[in-house]
């Protein structure tokens, strides 16, 4: 019964979801339109699962003393600091540097996510730079033709989208990169889509018909 | 003279009468106005048609546009439900409208000085909804989702009684000698299942390989951490990486602290993976699902890390990064293969066959398409089935 | 000016990464991991919870007047208040997880998710993937263009190179993903120039970012030495 109820759920759900499509009566709308904050939900109730998870682990890192452990008490602080701000009442103020509650302008909840989320986002965004040129460095050591193919490739399109491209090359190598972006490139995209496609299609199917019953564990 | 003076004192008071009246003359109403119900919707809207009002094109107060009136019976006062340009032969009226309920339209043609002329009546109309689309366009998915999900289902059939060719992939093949190589070595197996949602496919796909490597894993009594990235991931791979152990017959080797949820923050994720990665240096990484930017940055540091990688999306951009920093990729199509390649259940493999034969069916109507476009001038036969494919 | 010195740290530390590991980055990693955990708990909180659940049907979770109101006029219950409420039954069935006796019945509401969307995918996929594909793949071999009247041949051979070349990048591709036939001969060869015209397109995608991702780093560059150092004028 553990697994045929879940099992029944699916088969009924994704059919009923599949069938929906070509019924443009109003009462299946009304479910589909719906569904989303159904999904929303457990979604969100799942965060919850979620954050025992990082504490359990966090505290009993700390508890046993396992090496780095200090890290966790910064980062259990944190989340402590962080989440409990944002269910501080507006009218209580801890200051002008800190900010008041709630999480609003102004509000520590808000503060912590200009002055520490929103730079180190930006940061990490930042660092896939160098990351880049690192893998097109390695890359650069191409040893097959497909690899050469892919380098030749990027090396085009590279040249080809800045100004320093043509003042080199001439203006031929905007026109090719182009060219390649329109023509080649968008002919195999469409072989991957389709093939995703495919793919997606035949996925659905067995899990809608109980085929595929990875996500329930325990395999067959 | 005097009558001459008259005449032409009358005549001009005519002629400025005559322009005058002509400025007020509402324009002429639409004809051949009809309303039926709206087909294949969920009903409450009534379609209207009629011919144009002959005053759109006039030189002097044209109309401007239609105004579409509804009433219950045709001697109840009519109320305004919506509006059409000029130059309309049809419109939808929707705002208000009732199912199962009989009503009575017309339509009123204005020109700019707010004088208008209203049709006949039309109707009874009763919106109702309906229960299943007719339009073409919604019939072709129809038939292509049986036919497709009829190759699938017929293969998944046959695989039980013959065995079916598949061809190898070499990433796929990497798998068992990744998990081999951490066992060696004494090193963990870092498993991501990417940044998807738990409805994703890609996501799906990462469960499936997830399921199957930890099932080795425990067999080789390795090592497998799987931090993941949303919360209801979080759970399924929990019960996964439990089920496989159970399936190994190990249960007790399942250490569930290591399966565990970090942030649902793209970036925190990332830095959070890359600690792992160079803290405890696993020998092989596995990146299967939906990822995003930070592709690149988990394999190169990964690669740092002195790891063998695996990687497998449906993401064009990060499937060439992956292939540019990884050692094996599975692309597109590949990793939703993959499970079944990893399981060889006869109904697995048999899926693929089916996708297979939906790729020749694409391929052939591409093709014959292609000739249609080709033909189309030539052969009339080509031009419909040009005009067919393209739903023109 | 402080934030700005936490925010400067904050990005120096991250930015150590690139060296190697250290306890600086290690340090801004926690932080960063827990400020974002406690974001998004909060933000969940009452971006998808609250407007879901209390203020639909109430905190003593009694149908809103609202819901009353639409079964009366219709006499139907399909409202969305009553979703709202099967939305909660399953999120209380999702935190059921952490007892561990009882935990399976957590699978209840993950197989309402997946299988609602395993299902919209079914039709999906097929519209917008595979449908919308064979579509775009029906261009003409030959494409003839006229100015003023009359063929112009150059023109005329550029167009039609133009979309052999792409029908072909999707027939082979279509080839490579064939998984029933070893690729041995003429289906091996096409599969190699299917191959290539991956290839073409995954260098097309990796160019294409190299230079966006140069360009956040230098927005981030020109924060630390203008926003916060000063250095630039």
């Amino acid at each position: 019964m553990r697994k045929e109820i879940p099992l029944a759920i699916m088969l009924v759900t994704g059919v009923f979801m599949a069938v929906q499509f070509f019924v443009p009566h109003e009462i299946p709308s009304l479910i589909y339109t719906n569904l989303n904050k159904t999904v929303q939900v457990v979604g969100a109730v799942a965060l919850v699962l979620g954050i025992v998870s990082i504490l359990s682990i966090h505290l009993a890192k700390i508890g046993k003393k396992q090496p780095g452990f200090g890290y966790s008490y910064f980062l259990i602080v944190f989340f402590v600091l962080m989440a409990s701000s944002g269910f501080l009442p507006k009218s209580l103020n801890l200051g002008s540097f800190l900010g008041h509650g709630g999480n609003e302008e102004g509000s520590f909840f808000l503060n912590m996510y200009n002055y520490v989320l929103n730079p180190v986002q930006s940061t990490m965004f930042a660092l896939l730079a160098f990351f880049i040129a690192s893998a097109a460095y390695r890359a650069f050591r191409a040893r097959s033709i497909i690899a050469t193919l892919l380098l030749l490739t990027a090396i085009i399109v590279m040249l080809g989208r800045v100004p320093i491209g043509p003042a080199i090359f001439g203006d031929w190598i905007a026109e090719l990169a182009d060219w390649i972006m329109a023509v080649p490139n968008a002919g195999a995209k469409r072989a991957i889509i389709v093939g995703v496609g495919m793919g997606i299609l035949s996925l659905s199917l067995k899990m809608v018909l109980g085929i595929e019953r990875a996500w329930l564990g325990g395999g067959r | 003279m005097r009558k001459l003076f008259l005449a032409a004192l009358l005549s001009t008071f005519f002629l400025i009468s005559f322009s005058f009246v002509s400025a007020q003359t509402p324009p002429a109403p639409v004809t051949n106005l009809t309303a039926k119900d709206t087909p294949s919707d969920k009903g409450a809207q009534v379609d209207l048609s009629w011919t144009a009002s002959p005053d759109e094109q006039r030189a002097e107060n044209p109309v401007i546009g239609y105004q579409l009136l509804v009433a219950l019976s045709s001697d109840s006062p009519f109320v305004a439900v919506g509006k059409a340009d000029a130059g309309a032969s049809g419109a939808t009226a929707k705002d208000g409208l009732k199912n199962d309920q009989s009503y009575y339209f017309k339509v009123r043609a204005y020109a700019a000085d707010s004088s208008f002329s209203e049709s006949e009546v039309a109707g009874p109309a009763t919106p109702t909804g309906q229960w299943w689309n007719t339009q073409p366009n919604y019939i072709w998915i129809f038939v292509g989702m049986v036919m497709l999900v009829g190759f699938i289902l017929y293969n998944i059939r046959k695989a039980g009684k013959e065995e079916l060719y598949i061809r190898p992939i070499a990433g796929i093949n990497a798998i068992d000698e990744g998990i081999g190589r951490a066992t060696e070595m004494g090193k963990p197996i870092l498993y991501i299942c990417g940044l998807g949602d738990a409805a994703q496919a890609a996501t799906i796909a990462a469960f499936s390989v997830l399921g199957r490597v930890a099932q080795k894993v425990a067999q080789y009594q390795s090592r497998l951490i799987v931090p993941c990235y949303d919360p209801i991931v979080f759970s399924i791979c929990q019960d996964v990486v439990k089920g496989a152990y159970l399936n190994a017959g190990r249960p007790e080797a399942y250490n569930e602290k290591d399966v565990f949820f970090v942030t649902q923050d793209q970036f925190p994720y990332m830095a959070a993976v890359n600690g792992i990665m160079l803290r405890e240096k696993p020998a092989t990484n596995f990146y299967i699902g939906q990822f995003y930017a930070e592709s690149l940055m988990l394999a190169e540091t990964g690669f740092q890390a002195g790891s063998i990688q695996i990687a497998g999306t449906d993401q064009l951009i990060q499937m060439s990064f992956f292939i540019v920093a990884c050692d094996f990729t599975l692309i597109g199509e590949e990793m939703y293969a993959a499970s079944a390649y990893l399981s060889k259940e006869p109904e697995q493999i048999g899926s693929i066959k089916g996708q297979d034969w939906g790729k020749v069916v694409f391929a052939s109507l591409s093709l014959l398409g292609v000739v249609s476009a080709l033909l189309e001038h030539k052969i009339g036969f080509f031009e419909m089935l040009k005009k067919v494919l393209l739903a023109e | 000016m402080v934030s700005l010195t936490i925010a400067g740290f904050l990005t120096l530390g991250i930015m150590s990464f690139v060296y190697k590991d250290n306890p600086v980055y290690k340090l801004c990693e926690s932080i960063f991991i827990g400020v974002s955990a406690g974001y998004y708990f909060v933000s969940i909180f009452y971006q998808s919870l609250l407007p879901q659940l209390t203020d639909k049907i109430g905190i003593t979770g009694e149908l809103s007047d609202s819901a009353l109101a639409y079964y009366r006029e219709t006499g139907s219950l399909a409202s969305p208040q009553w979703f709202n409420l099967i939305a909660a039954v399953l999120g209380v069935m999702m935190l059921l997880r952490l007892v561990p006796k009882i935990g399976w019945i957590a699978r209840w509401p993950l197989a309402f998710v997946i299988g609602s969307t395993a299902g919209l995918r079914l039709i999906g996929e097929l519209q917008t993937n595979i449908m919308a594909q064979i579509q775009k793949s029906i261009l003409p071999l030959w494409d003839p263009q006229y100015i003023d009247g009359s063929l112009n041949m150059a023109a005329s051979v550029g167009h039609s190179l133009t979309n052999i070349v792409m029908v072909a990048g999707i027939l082979t591709g279509v080839v490579y993903f064939f998984f029933s036939k070893e690729h041995k001969g003429v289906f091996g060869g096409t599969a190699k120039v299917g191959i290539w015209f991956l290839m073409v397109t995954f260098g097309a995608a990796f160019g294409l970012t190299v230079m966006s991702r140069m360009s956040l780093l230098i927005g981030r560059l020109d924060f630390l030495l203008r926003d916060w150092l000063h250095l630039l004028g």
